[in-house]
């Protein structure tokens, strides 16, 4: 029995963990609202991406399927923001995504608060969307909502069980209006009501 | 099972958990693909190319967290000699979660501790099965190899992410995309397809193993058994042909006595001027006398007698088939030594023994044998010295076990020789140089007529 002991400890260390994120995810339920009453942006709109996930491209492919006037553009700067009339930012830190763009977290950081000071100057409205901050829950990733969220006009995010008592106070603190869907498709119907 | 500890387990060890953690940076380009195609299977909604993407991720997890899991078992292997302890699983688990610590802190990917958990006692319970034997390590990969791609594939199960499985960055890319793709149904079925495809064969892997291993030692008991059986066998034959020898001996007693009253009642009849007959007599009277002699040494193991050395060493080489062997004999015999107080008939037959086995290794190749006899403080020592192949070190310490032979005969020569030795309260030793010389040394105590009396 003895020779069990590390092993079994291993696996209770692993229900353990498990147990815990189970007690986390049956807390309370949030009631939100659906979509926005009215709308708040126009097009043509600038998608691009906080910490360069691929989830741009999905919030692309939901524009797109909305047959919204909208461009992916995932290392849009503060200079280009004068021809769009909506900013759209996809929040998520991705190691790999700003390996591939070839950037370092610290310029990604201060393409995005550039780009929100420009965003508040020219008073175009900003629509932030989260798709997997529960998953993504790295402080690289907390740091893209802080950054942007005081900016934010109307924050769209993924459901959860129990929400992220930061992110709740930051949407409270900063007065953002938010809808939080089930799935990513669901997402399509408060983001139609930012234009329509 | 013991371990060597040689500081080369503990190079490779850091060797291979060193390169482990280097795999995202050599496969930076591995890696960039993997986004890419994440992304190009996103753009042009195919779900068959997210599906070859994950495979992709599974290889390059399956390289890193093998790498280091497999250096972790050197190094475990080097600072703890006994594998099957509680400590070993011990050190082996705080090195591995140790390595993914690391591992997050060097590269921002965030891979979740629960799946390297839960790998790391899979591992441990699995090689609890395996036999610590010559092949341990090669096992030890294939099984690791087996449970690390089984468990890697629950980073991508959807359900699971809400227990902290697959939090790593391409892990969660992967899933948001199939989710938008499929609405989670690709992954969620085929990801938990492999996971129990991989841990079932990782499971059988083990079965098979193990019940190898139980069938090799079985097969070794058996033989062993087998061996023993044999030896037994042998000692109730030998036994046999000893007490019908004895009994053989002991009747040869009454011919001869017969002989020696007829030989007297022919004597008497032979004329006093006869002195040929007279002769021939004398010495048939006197053979038969040696006969009756050599009968009483077999059949009464104590009685003893005083016989010259020179008398002795011609007794044994007379009955030693020497003719046309390509050996030299030496024999040197100090005046000092008195005559020997012993058996005739077994001491000669010890020496017989010791001479014989020298001379099967030189019967090929040719050699000298050397018979040295002296006098050392009232002991009779003789030495025998061959220039043959020797002995090795490791079968030293057997030669004087029954049954125990490296030529394949019955291996009750030399025991036999001891217990005449010891029956003589001499001793008997052994030394050898393999490749050069073996000595045996024969050391018997000097006894007085008088004392051998009393």
């Amino acid at each position: 029995m003895k020779k069990y002991s590390i092993i079994l400890l291993c696996f209770v260390i692993s229900l353990i963990v498990i147990g815990h994120h189970s007690y986390q995810a049956s807390g309370q339920t949030t009631y939100m609202y659906p979509n926005l009453p009215a709308p708040i942006g126009k097009q043509p709109v600038l998608i691009t991406s906080a910490g360069q996930t691929v989830e741009g491209g999905i919030v692309q492919k939901l524009a797109q399927q909305l047959h919204l006037d909208a461009e992916y553009r995932p290392r849009a700067l503060a200079t280009d923001l004068y021809e769009y009339e909506t900013l759209v930012i996809v929040a998520g830190y991705s190691y790999n995504g700003l390996l591939h763009k070839n950037r370092k977290l610290a310029q990604e950081k201060e393409r995005i608060v550039e780009l929100m000071k420009e965003a508040e100057a020219e008073q175009v409205p900003v629509v932030i969307f989260d798709l997997d901050v529960q998953y993504r829950d790295y402080e690289e990733s907390w740091e893209f909502l802080a950054m942007t969220l005081p900016y934010a006009d109307y924050f769209i995010g993924k459901k959860h069980e129990i929400p992220p008592q930061n992110l709740m106070d930051m949407i409270q603190d900063y007065k953002v209006k938010s809808t939080f869907a089930n799935e990513i498709e669901d997402m399509k119907t408060p983001f139609n009501s930012v234009f329509r | 099972m013991k371990q060597q500890t040689h500081p080369f387990w503990g190079t490779l060890g850091i060797v291979l958990v060193f390169y482990g953690m280097l795999i995202p940076a050599l496969t930076m380009d591995w890696s960039m693909y993997i986004y890419e195609e994440i992304d190009r299977s996103l753009i042009e909604e195919d779900s068959g190319k997210l599906l070859v993407t994950a495979f992709a991720y599974i290889s390059r997890n399956v390289l890193m967290f093998s790498m280091i899991f497999f250096g972790t078992l050197f190094l475990t292997r080097y600072f703890v000699k006994n594998s099957s302890t509680v400590r070993f699983q011990i050190v082996y688990a705080i090195l591995s979660l140790m390595a993914v610590w690391a591992l997050n802190f060097l590269y921002a990917e965030y891979y979740a501790y629960l799946p390297q958990l839960l790998t790391i006692g899979f591992i441990l319970l699995f090689s609890t099965y395996l036999p610590q034997q010559r092949y341990f390590a090669l096992t030890f990969l294939v099984l690791l190899i087996l449970t690390t791609t089984s468990l890697q594939w629950l980073n991508l199960i959807p359900s699971l992410s809400h227990y902290g499985f697959g939090t790593n960055d391409l892990a969660v890319s992967l899933k948001t995309v199939d989710e938008f793709l499929t609405d989670h149904n690709l992954f969620s079925t085929i990801a938990l397809v492999f996971f129990l495809i991989f841990f079932i064969i990782a499971l059988i892997f083990t079965t098979l193993i193990h019940l190898f291993n139980k069938q090799i030692a079985t097969l070794k008991l058996y033989q062993a058994q087998g061996k023993e059986l044999q030896r037994t066998r042998n000692d109730l034959i030998e036994s046999k042909v000893y007490q019908e020898m004895h009994t053989l001996v002991h009747d040869l007693k009454t011919p001869l006595v017969a002989i020696e009253g007829l030989l007297s009642l022919m004597e008497m009849k032979v004329k006093a001027d006869d002195h040929k007959s007279k002769s021939y007599f004398s010495r048939i009277n006197q053979s038969v006398v040696k006969m009756k002699e050599m009968i009483s040494d077999i059949l009464y193991e104590d009685i003893r007698k005083e016989i010259p050395v020179e008398e002795l060493l011609d007794y044994v080489m007379s009955h030693l088939n020497t003719d046309d062997l390509p050996i030299d004999f030496e024999v040197h015999i100090d005046e000092a030594v008195p005559p020997l107080y012993v058996n005739k008939i077994r001491f000669s037959r010890a020496i017989s023994n010791v001479l014989e086995n020298s001379m099967i290794y030189l019967h090929d190749r040719g050699g000298k044998i050397k018979v040295d006899v002296t006098n050392q403080a009232n002991r009779t020592c003789i030495r025998i010295e061959d220039n043959g192949p020797g002995i090795d070190q490791a079968n030293l310490v057997h030669i004087w076990q029954e049954g125990f032979s490296t030529k394949n005969s019955s291996g009750i020569g030399l025991p036999f020789v001891k217990r005449v030795i010891e029956s003589h309260s001499g001793s008997i030793e052994v030394s050898s140089e393999p490749g050069s010389y073996t000595i045996t040394t024969i050391t018997i105590p000097q006894h007085s007529r008088k004392e051998a009396i009393g």
